[in-house]
């Protein structure tokens, strides 16, 4: 598995599931947050990709269907 | 653009409150059975149209659509019309409501009086209405929507308006495009895939499959074998939500933790587990994944002793405080004059409609055999989908059911077979998703793969070029003509009027004449009560039953000999034109009937009574005559024609413990989930008690999103049950019969607008 964390570019798809739930309480999803709409990641999905990039992996991007 | 960043000028997800809206408008809405949140939204929505219980008022739903739906099926004003008619018609609504310019009412309409009725009837209830448009409806249908929902005062009554729930709002077409043109251009050395089906579902033109194998390093995680884990490098087997830890957002933004029920039975792992490896995690455990980030979370957020919150979160299901807020947001000024610029698309002559399937939704239910053999609530269908035309068109085009036609669109073709559906728009073909899987199991070689014709560019709907007869047919199995109970006045209904005058004139004074003396039940009196007006036709308790009652799976070839073994069915009822018919659902369990024509044929005794009122059936004793399903009015009984339980190849875990599992040879039927019954006795009795009401309750009655079914002790004349019976509109099924069915059917009520001619509904 190591040989994964090697690799230089990883695109991961996953479906309409986050890592991991977000909390409305602390949400980072508030009506002033900026949207996908707006050119930025939504916070699970930059969740996500912050750290598989701190993990090791470079150029990451996460694709939902 | 989405609508919502056209309107808002951001992503907003909408929360509905059907119990507060007195108006529905569903343009053609999947509020009550696709949406998120839908479960919640059609028992607000049942719950207020049940004018037995809220003092004889009920809400007025208005529907337009294309093609059928659930909603549109209850709908007391419905109109079936192209999608270009419906942003038509939604445009003239507009411009009534005050919503937009004026000159938007002078276009020529067909359906001008009609709308004209329904926008007055919308104004005069302004705060108290709402308009819905289903998740296919183009972005200016869905602009329109929010801005007459805004000018009807719905903001802040009937819908709220919260941030997005899911976890990556926006165009999923543009992200998996975007990943295919990466794909194609080398930049993608490594794909980890979790849980979607690229490969069956991508547009054509993305070529998936053929990039996904140039990708050096991929791997799916993957439930089942599918055609996306057959094309990657690398599998891995996923678990099921009931099998590891988790958690979700539900449509309001709650948050729950999902506990498993079971350890993975073939050593499946979840996504979270996956993505735990991929940060260098080699062992991760996912309670210990979603612990830890909680704990974390829980103080940051000064939720207190993290104890005390998790094992709290776990017990009540949900985590506390975590709903969205409603925000407070305004159309833009703009929105409106965006869209005056622009004009109608041209009209195709035929126009395809690419809709996801009842039962196998998108492809990912394909290998679950209930599903398949579920029958769809319209066209009854079973184990295949079929294009589906409406009566007048298929007239035109010569066509009829089983005709297999080819539908060539401007860059693929395919071919299916034709099911004229009533109800359906003229010059409307709905291709139903999710069928047409290579490799899935039960599902392999079922249906046609609408996908393959479904462009990126065109995911809803799109022109078709030309549908031609190949002369060829297809048999459908599609159960609408069995079990037929023909001339015979099964649903009754009325106007809300009428109910609330005299509701005598929609259920006449039942007839209790008979020779004999009347059993006695002195102790309870097991019965149900089925309130039409509730049902929405969403066959959750047939599968709910299939499930509980150990039903078997018979293949299509049995439902074409008329052998499905459901033990419930939803009979779909049509009235009026053929073209906007009036619609209805009537679920048809046994009927319990306290005189009961099964029983007396019987030769073996193997179909009695006993002392509560229960249709029993002993299978030991039953030596397959069949008498009593040919002497059964109500047609719910089934046999055993093969040992379809012994051929159903399925793990021992999966069957009911709690119900026999019955041979070849014997006949079967509803029992009211008679073991549901003695388990609740017995441990009334341990206890020393009575059963309370509501304590036995049937896996159809469960399920029930609607609450549609009640079942209980008749002889309680508190219980809801009894309750429901004293209704004035309570009715049985074949009355003048005399069988005296312990199930008995409230009766189907409509609330028509008066200011619409009938012949328009």
């Amino acid at each position: 598995m190591r040989t994964l964390m090697l690799a230089s570019a990883v695109a991961v798809m996953a479906l309409s599931q986050a890592a991991f739930a977000q909390n409305q309480a602390s949400n980072t999803q508030a009506a002033s947050q900026p949207s996908a709409n707006s050119g930025q990641t939504p916070p699970a999905a930059q969740q996500i990709q912050q750290d598989l990039k701190k993990a090791g992996f470079t150029d990451v991007k996460v694709v939902a269907e | 653009m989405t609508a919502a960043t056209h309107v808002y000028g951001q992503a907003v997800e909408k929360l509905f409150d059907l119990g507060k809206a007195d108006r529905i408008f569903g343009i053609e809405s999947d509020l009550t059975s696709a949406s998120p949140g839908s479960l919640a939204y059609a028992r607000q929505f049942a719950a207020a149209r049940r004018p037995t219980e809220t003092g004889g008022r009920m809400s007025r739903v208005y529907a337009i659509e294309s093609t059928p739906t659930l909603l549109g099926a209850k709908a007391d004003h419905r109109l079936a019309m192209r999608p270009d008619e419906i942003v038509a018609a939604l445009r003239c609504l507009a411009g009534l409501l005050g919503a937009g310019p004026g000159e938007w009412t002078q276009a020529e309409n067909a359906h001008a009086a009609w709308l004209k009725a329904a926008a007055d009837d919308l104004n005069q209830n302004k705060g108290r209405a709402l308009l819905h448009a289903g998740r296919e409806q183009a972005v200016e249908v869905h602009v329109l929507t929010d801005v007459i929902n805004h000018s009807l005062g719905a903001h802040g009554s009937t819908i709220n308006l919260i941030a997005p729930i899911e976890a990556m709002p926006g165009s999923k077409q543009q992200s998996i495009s975007e990943l295919a043109a990466d794909m194609a251009s080398g930049k993608v050395d490594t794909l980890i895939i979790i849980g979607p089906n690229p490969v069956y579902d991508a547009p054509p033109e993305l070529d998936f499959a053929a990039r996904l194998r140039g990708v050096p390093f991929s791997v799916s995680l993957a439930r089942y074998d599918d055609e996306t884990e057959v094309a990657c490098k690398w599998r891995v087997p996923a678990s099921h939500e009931y099998e590891s830890w988790s958690d979700a957002r539900a449509f309001d933004g709650t948050v729950t933790i999902l506990q498993p029920q079971a350890r993975p039975l073939y050593g499946g792992h979840s996504g979270h587990e996956i993505l735990a490896v991929l940060l260098g995690d080699s062992s991760p455990d996912s309670y210990k994944l979603l612990r830890d980030f909680w704990q974390q979370r829980a103080q940051e957020e000064n939720r207190g002793d993290f104890d005390d919150f998790w094992h709290k979160a776990l017990q009540v299901g949900i985590v506390a405080d975590t709903a969205a807020s409603p925000q407070s947001l305004t159309p833009k000024a703009d929105t409106i004059t965006q869209l005056q610029g622009t004009s109608a698309a041209a009209k195709p002559a035929l126009q395809a409609l690419f809709r996801a399937d009842e039962g196998n939704w998108d492809g990912r239910y394909a290998n679950n055999p209930w599903l398949l053999e579920m029958p769809r609530a319209f066209t009854r269908l079973t184990w295949d989908n079929a294009a589906l035309i409406a009566p007048g068109t298929a007239r035109r085009l010569g066509l009829k059911t089983g005709d297999v036609v080819e539908i060539a669109f401007a860059k693929a073709k395919l071919k299916a077979p034709v099911y004229v559906l009533p109800g359906q728009a003229a010059d409307c073909v709905t291709l139903p998703l999710g069928w047409g899987r290579t490799v899935s199991g039960l599902a392999s070689g079922a249906g046609f793969n609408a996908y393959a014709a479904r462009g990126a560019d065109t995911a809803w709907a799109d022109g078709i070029t030309s549908l031609t007869r190949t002369g060829e047919t297809f048999r459908l199995a599609t159960t609408q003509d069995q079990d037929r109970v023909l001339g015979r006045d099964l649903v009754l209904e009325g106007e809300l009027d009428q109910f609330n005058s005299d509701p005598g004139k929609i259920v006449p004074p039942k007839k209790t004449e008979s020779l004999y003396p009347p059993f006695q039940y002195p102790d309870r009196a097991w019965a149900m009560s089925i309130d039409l007006d509730s049902c929405i036709g969403c066959q959750a308790c047939v599968v709910a039953c299939q499930a509980e009652n150990n039903v078997p799976i018979v293949g299509k070839d049995q439902v074409l000999a008329g052998r499905a073994m459901h033990w419930l069915r939803i009979d779909r009822y049509y009235s009026g034109s053929a073209d906007t018919p009036d619609i209805a659902f009537e679920p048809m369990p046994c009927m319990h009937c306290e005189q009961a024509p099964c029983e007396v044929v019987c030769p073996v005794h193997a179909t009695v009574h006993d002392h509560e009122g229960l249709n029993l059936m002993v299978y030991n004793r039953c030596v397959g005559t069949r008498f009593c399903s040919n002497n059964c009015p109500y047609k719910v009984r089934r046999f055993n024609f093969y040992g379809y339980a012994n051929e159903n190849d399925r793990p021992a875990e999966s069957w009911n413990p709690e119900v026999t599992v019955r041979d070849r040879g014997v006949m079967e039927k509803c029992t009211y989930c008679i073991q549901r019954i003695r388990t609740t006795q017995i441990d009334a009795a341990k206890g020393d008690r009575k059963i309370g009401d509501g304590e036995v309750r049937t896996a159809c009655q469960q399920s029930c999103p609607t609450q549609a079914i009640v079942f209980g002790d008749r002889n309680d004349r508190d219980s809801a049950v009894a309750k429901r019976k004293a209704s004035p509109i309570d009715y049985v099924l074949l009355d003048e019969l005399n069988t005296r069915p312990r199930t008995s059917y409230t009766a189907l009520i409509r609330n028509r607008n008066p200011a619409i001619k009938n012949s328009e509904t």
